[in-house]
């Protein structure tokens, strides 16, 4: 099953986008450039954590059930 | 025997009626070559279709000949799709003709020039209805064949590529005569349980004729009436079917299909890598010009050297208060000196010396008589003299 998390990175990677485009901007004060400098930490952190998810989930619709789909399987 | 006398005209009707009622010769394709074609001004086409042993004559009217995409040519090697009617004026029989296709490039060809000609006037094809492919999937479906290349290579491919991205696949006949409603249903599925965001839909290499279901125009409605988003990826490079056109992309091959689809989750990381380190960057500039700032301040001699500075402006009090000591000694001394001088002459101007000289002072009532005036004969005066006084009275006056 699709994690939770999964539902919020593309979220979370506009949000980041974001925050650099603020902090590249420039134009905003130091106390709200420190804010934003750690909210995009803490998405990029997120990201990353996502990014690394490794077990590849595969499944086959079949008689309107979903099951692992075996590979070689025919 | 009995005669049995009917008209012509009966007897033709009869056979019409016969040839009517059969249903072999209501809908037939009959394959064979144009001949003595005329197109008439009505726009009713009258030709002969002929093969080697026989000929039929024919006609296409107005209706149906207006619906071809080519003009019918002398010696044409077609496809014509008719009904058998009798001309019940002559009794000849003749073909109804209400569709043709040519041979020489292929029925196929045609049916396929037809119905993308067809879609694209309809807009299917418009490029403002092409939906996004999303940048990071939760979940690609896969609509193709369970068993066949296609599936092994996308799940490959999205394996080296991104193994935290889940697949689904709807499996389907990709050839074959369920093929069309299987893909027809299982874009529906897909999109009523809405568990992916994104679908390949395709197979692997095959013939045209094995890669038809994807020119079908069933598929290709399904496909644009898809809320989610279709990467079509049938067959080779070289291959273009309807699907192709009317999907909202279209890959070469199946394994491009899962390049293009699964985002790399090595890509990914750098890119996420990337925008930390600029966030690093933009940060360390934000703060550089206010560190700077301060380190400018704090490297000022107030704060660097504030033992000297407190120092220094110590010395400069003791210097001015030692000054203003002795400023106020040396005025002290003048002041003393001075009153000295002023004693020293007020006793030297005091009438007190004067009179020691012998000179005295008359008063009358307490004032000093400065003037003859003042006084008149009979009055009293007193007299000081440097050791005492003594009265007098004034005896006249000059």
């Amino acid at each position: 099953m699709p994690r939770k998390s999964d539902k919020n990175f593309e979220k979370a990677i506009l949000e980041l986008e974001a925050s650099v485009k603020r902090l590249e901007e420039g134009d905003i004060t130091l106390e709200e450039s420190i804010k934003e400098y750690k909210k995009g930490m803490d998405l990029a952190a997120y990201c990353m954590e996502v990014l690394k998810k490794a077990e590849h989930e595969i499944y086959v619709y079949e008689d309107a059930h979903y099951k692992k789909f075996e590979e070689g399987e025919s | 025997m009995k005669r049995k006398i009917v008209s012509v005209w009966e007897v033709n009707q009869y056979v019409s009626r016969l040839i009517e009622e059969d249903y072999t010769l209501s809908d037939l394709w009959l394959q064979g070559e144009v001949s003595n074609c005329k197109y008439h001004h009505s726009g009713h086409v009258y030709f002969t279709i002929k093969d080697a042993r026989a000929s039929l004559q024919s006609v296409m009217f107005e209706r149906d000949a207006r619906r071809l995409s080519f003009r019918l040519e002398e010696g044409m090697k077609i496809y014509a799709r008719v009904r058998i009617t009798i001309y019940e004026k002559t009794g000849a029989y003749q073909a109804y003709v209400f569709d043709i296709e040519k041979q020489g490039k292929g029925l196929l060809y045609e049916r396929f020039e037809r119905l993308k000609a067809q879609l694209a006037q309809e807009g299917l094809f418009d490029e403002d209805l092409k939906k996004p492919i999303p940048r990071f999937p939760k979940n690609v479906g896969i609509i193709t064949s369970q068993t066949g290349a296609a599936v092994r290579d996308i799940i490959q491919v999205a394996r080296r590529r991104n193994p935290g991205i889940p697949l689904t696949i709807y499996p389907t006949h990709v050839q074959g005569e369920y093929a069309v409603a299987e893909i027809v249903e299982a874009l529906r599925v897909a999109n009523e349980e809405k568990r992916v965001d994104v679908i390949i839909l395709g197979r692997g290499g095959g013939s045209i004729e094995d890669l038809w279901a994807f020119n079908e125009e069933a598929v290709a409605r399904a496909i644009a009436a898809s809320h989610i988003p279709v990467v079509s990826a049938v067959g080779h490079e070289v291959d273009f079917t309807i699907s192709d056109f009317v999907s909202d992309k279209r890959a070469a091959t199946p394994s491009a299909a899962a390049e293009l689809v699964v985002p790399s989750q090595e890509e990914w990381m750098e890119m996420v890598l990337n925008y930390k380190h600029t966030l690093s960057i933009r940060m360390e500039a934000k703060t550089g010009a206010a560190r700077r700032q301060l380190e400018y301040l704090m490297s000022r001699p107030v704060f660097a050297k504030k033992d000297l500075f407190y120092k220094t402006k110590m010395q400069t009090i003791d210097d001015y208060s030692y000054k203003l000591s002795h400023a106020y000694e040396r005025l002290l001394g003048v002041h003393q000196k001075r009153y000295e001088i002023a004693v020293h002459n007020l006793e030297r101007l005091s009438p007190l010396s004067t009179l020691k000289r012998g000179y005295s002072l008359v008063s009358k009532e307490e004032y000093l008589v400065k003037s003859v005036k003042e006084v008149t004969p009979g009055d009293i005066v007193e007299i000081t003299v440097t050791d005492g006084q003594f009265k007098a009275k004034v005896c006249m006056k000059e």
